[in-house]
């Protein structure tokens, strides 16, 4: 069975800390697109992320 | 239809007149509402891959950048499998001016580890809201 998501970020917490906003090309500016294989973006592969332990 | 937890791939939006395509995204918020305004209804964090080695390292150092691993990352030049997560920017989308599909999702253990590392630290956090 799947497991899932059993709360929600709590938004309240990160209010103090707002600190303007960004366009999108600034805010992209430095992120390299992850380049998926072909099965992974024609949805017949599903991707599951972990934390690199690096 | 996405959820939080979801890795969206973004086939293209617009920003400012330009087109910007195929960026990854985790949704860490599936409820709409409204910010400056503007509706949206989904909040995403992108997702980066490396340059380098010594990208890496540079990237990783940064405090709102959170580390993660798939063995389908393709990270061409470096070819690594691994990436990172850009928790201080909050992208707010409208999910009927974008397409996208969902490609996966990650690990819900893992993204309990995310929220408690966005909520804890105190990196600053950016908005970006002009896909909106």
């Amino acid at each position: 069975m799947a497991q899932t998501v059993t709360r929600k970020l709590d938004f309240s917490k990160l209010n103090h800390r707002k600190a303007g906003y960004l366009s999108t090309q600034e805010a992209l500016k430095d992120i390299v697109p992850i380049n998926w294989p072909q099965e992974v973006v024609n949805g017949s592969k599903k991707v599951v992320l972990t934390k690199d332990k690096k | 239809m996405c959820k939080i937890g979801d890795i969206i791939l973004v086939d293209s939006y617009q920003d400012n007149g330009n087109t910007l395509r195929k960026h990854s995204f985790i949704v860490i918020e599936d409820e709409g509402g409204k910010i400056e305004g503007l509706s949206y209804d989904m909040i995403g964090n992108v997702l980066s891959s490396f340059k380098s080695e010594e990208q890496k390292e540079r990237k990783l150092s940064y405090p709102g950048n959170f580390p993660v691993a798939n063995e389908d990352t393709n990270t061409n030049p470096d070819n690594g499998k691994s990436g990172y997560i850009k928790t201080d920017q909050l992208y707010y989308f409208n999910k009927d001016k974008i397409t996208y599909s969902v490609i996966g999702n990650i690990n819900p253990d893992i993204l309990q580890l995310i929220f408690e590392f966005i909520e804890e630290s105190d990196f600053p956090i950016y908005e970006v809201i002009d896909n909106l």
